[in-house]
């Protein structure tokens, strides 16, 4: 797995690629966490490159979420795959999530605020 | 077993059940007629070459009629023990176009008839063994025959199209302009007409063909006196030239009625296909009551008097084309067909067709049969075997067409067996299939670590596992997350020794049995309702996973060992 972690426009953008499981979802704990540490923002999750996600991956997710929740801030998820969409629809963790089509529109959409 | 209802594909508009109304029924089946005349020039260069009258062809071809017509409407039947119940014409097609020379030359129009029937036999025989061969047609078999059996057509198609043959063998322009003008027309009415006129865009487009043909020339008068001059009502000439049988000629005949019906196969498989959204693997009780249906078609071919037939893999392009897969066309195309036969006026339009025209509606209908064989190829996971088996009958299937006269120098028996491009693929992948099944064990062990291994282990296992048992795609990526979910509702449950996992596959089913030493955990039906303050989320989530990618859970203990039964449908 790989994370890509830049930012635009100020807001924190991770772009992953790979499959999270339980080997790494404990980086991609680390990295949220490191942006949650440095400045608690909203921030936007790219999982464009991400065709599997397995249970651990989705508790690191919702653990995140839960923690930036009393900070008024959340994580965006955009550009979901089928396979890892079903499988958080499924969960019904979907619905915990903002959830964008693409990174583009999750900016414009966090810029207007 | 259970027999499942098919789901009509959304690109339908006419799905195998539906019932059209008559008139749109009579002209779907009237369009499928103008494909299946084109193949009427197999009897006329059937007579021509073993010295036969035009008088004697135009017999062939109303007797053509009636015996394609009669299996066209028995291939139609969805109940009983014959036909495979799909739109599925037949016609004399070129699978017995060299058989039947041979037997032409030596015996006349008779040797020919009753070696037909003879080959019907074989295929009705054929038929009865189809059921239990499912092994020698995989996806990757029965996708290449069809890829192939578009294929095969090209080299008919194209001359026709371009005007050229061997008397002439530069570009005709004015040929060309139709042929060009004809398939447009037939593209455009597809792609951008809506209901009716995607339904009939061939019909239009051949309609259009025929008029420019007629203003620019290449349809003269003399053809329209053909129509003209044929009497309006004529009873068909049933056995006029008898029937006779030699043992000789066997071996080609039954070398054209194998190859025939492999291609029947083919073509049935793109019938269950497209007209099921939900099509996993071939149906082969309705192959082989199709493959009854050609037989007993070639048998009234040899009684009636008429030229081998097999299914047309053109009109069901067509039937893909236009969306329109309605049985009852089936019965209408065959129906209408019959009656042609007893009204010469009416049957001469069909014979007089102009080349380009026939070139342009082959080209029109052949491509959908090629997408529909690349579509039943990728169906499935391909590994280095599977692509050898496409890959070498492939390219060794297109060497007839682009070396003519490769196989030409073989023994006889041997030639007649390499008969076509469709002949040489279908025997490549056939016995390559069978070659490269050695070694492939439908059983694979693999062993997990919990807390150490990642799903890098199981995606790699599963997926080599997956090109080598040829399954589908989704299947496995199922089996596979299931299994990481175990692997890691192992380790919260503090599994510490390894996990054996044993995987067995065959073409219904994917069991995969995970043994470790501790004790069973409960599936849950929901997930977890919150995430935070429960300890045992965690396992409840990865239990839920777990249930939701497998069809079927079931735990078992003795002595400390717990094995847990992942079952996957394929």
């Amino acid at each position: 797995m790989e994370i890509i972690n830049t930012s635009i426009q100020g807001i924190p953008v991770l772009a992953v690629t790979g499959r999270i499981d339980a080997v790494t979802a404990k980086e991609l704990d680390s990295a949220i966490c490191g942006i949650i540490k440095e400045k608690a923002a909203t921030m936007v999750l790219d999982l464009k490159g991400v065709d599997y996600i397995s249970s651990s991956g989705l508790r690191v997710l919702m653990a995140a979420q839960k923690s930036l929740r009393p900070l008024r801030c959340e994580i965006c998820l955009t550009c979901l795959q089928p396979m890892v969409r079903e499988v958080m629809e499924a969960t019904g963790i979907a619905g915990l999530f903002t959830i964008h089509p693409d990174r583009k529109e999750a900016i414009t959409a966090l810029l207007h605020t | 077993m259970m027999t499942r209802m098919a789901r009509k594909p959304s690109n339908l508009i006419y799905g195998i059940e539906d019932q059209p109304s008559l008139a749109t029924t009579l002209i779907l089946g009237l369009q499928h007629i103008f494909i299946l005349s084109i193949a009427f020039i197999f009897p006329v260069v059937i007579v021509g070459e073993i010295g036969g009258t035009p008088n004697d062809a135009q017999n062939l071809i109303c007797m053509a009629m009636l015996a394609t017509g009669f299996a066209t409407m028995i291939q139609s039947v969805n109940r009983g023990p014959i036909g495979s119940g799909y739109l599925c014409p037949l016609v004399n097609g070129p699978a017995f176009v060299p058989a039947s020379l041979l037997a032409g030359k030596a015996g006349g129009l008779a040797l020919i008839f009753g070696m037909t029937a003879f080959a019907g036999l074989f295929e009705v025989l054929f038929s009865r063994l189809v059921p239990r061969m499912r092994k020698f047609f995989p996806p990757e078999v029965t996708g290449t025959v069809v890829l192939m059996v578009g294929v095969e057509v090209i080299p008919i198609a194209i001359p026709k199209f371009f005007g050229v043959d061997q008397a002439h063998p530069a570009i005709h322009p004015l040929s060309l302009l139709v042929a060009v003008i004809t398939l447009m027309a037939m593209a455009a009415f597809n792609v951008w007409g809506r209901g009716k006129l995607r339904l009939y865009s061939l019909l239009i487009g051949m309609a259009i063909g025929y008029a420019v043909s007629f203003g620019c020339g290449l349809l003269s008068m003399e053809n329209i006196e053909v129509i003209t001059s044929s009497p309006p009502f004529r009873v068909p000439q049933v056995g006029r030239f008898g029937i006779s049988f030699d043992l000789a000629l066997a071996m080609p005949f039954l070398v054209a009625a194998l190859s025939s019906a492999l291609k029947t196969m083919g073509d049935l498989t793109t019938c269950q296909k497209i007209n099921d959204a939900d099509w996993k693997r071939i149906d082969m009780i309705s192959i082989s009551k199709g493959l009854l249906a050609c037989g007993a078609g070639n048998i009234a071919s040899g009684l009636l008097g008429a030229l081998g037939q097999s299914v047309s893999s053109s009109n069901i392009g067509l039937a893909i084309a236009t969306g329109a897969t309605s049985r009852r066309i089936g019965y209408a195309a065959g129906g209408l067909l019959m009656l042609l036969a007893f009204f010469p006026q009416l049957a001469a339009i069909f014979v007089i067709m102009p080349t380009p025209v026939m070139g342009a509606s082959l080209i029109f209908a052949v491509c959908f049969m090629i997408l529909a064989g690349i579509q039943i190829i990728t169906s499935r996971m391909i590994d280095a075997r599977k692509t050898f088996v496409i890959g070498f009958s492939m390219i060794f299937g297109l060497s007839f067409d682009f070396i003519p006269g490769l196989y030409a120098g073989l023994p006889p028996t041997w030639s007649s067996l390499f008969s076509s491009s469709l002949a040489v693929a279908t025997i490549c992948a056939v016995s390559l299939n069978l070659l490269f099944r050695l070694g492939v064990s439908k059983r694979a062990k693999l062993q997990l670590q919990p807390g150490v291994d990642s799903s890098q282990a199981i995606f790699e296992f599963m997926e080599k596992q997956g090109g080598a048992w040829g399954a589908r795609k989704e299947v496995i990526y199922n089996a596979i997350a299931a299994l990481n979910e175990m692997l890691e509702a192992a380790e919260i449950i503090g599994i510490k020794d390894k996990v054996e996992v044993d995987v067995q596959f065959d073409e219904f089913n994917l069991d995969a049995r995970a043994s470790y030493r501790g004790e069973p955990f409960e599936i849950p039906r929901m997930p977890p309702a919150s995430m935070a303050e429960d300890r045992t989320a965690p396992l409840h989530l990865a239990a839920y996973m777990i249930g939701r990618y497998a069809d079927r859970v079931a735990f078992s203990s003795k002595d400390g060992m717990t094995e847990l039964l992942l079952h996957f449908d394929h």
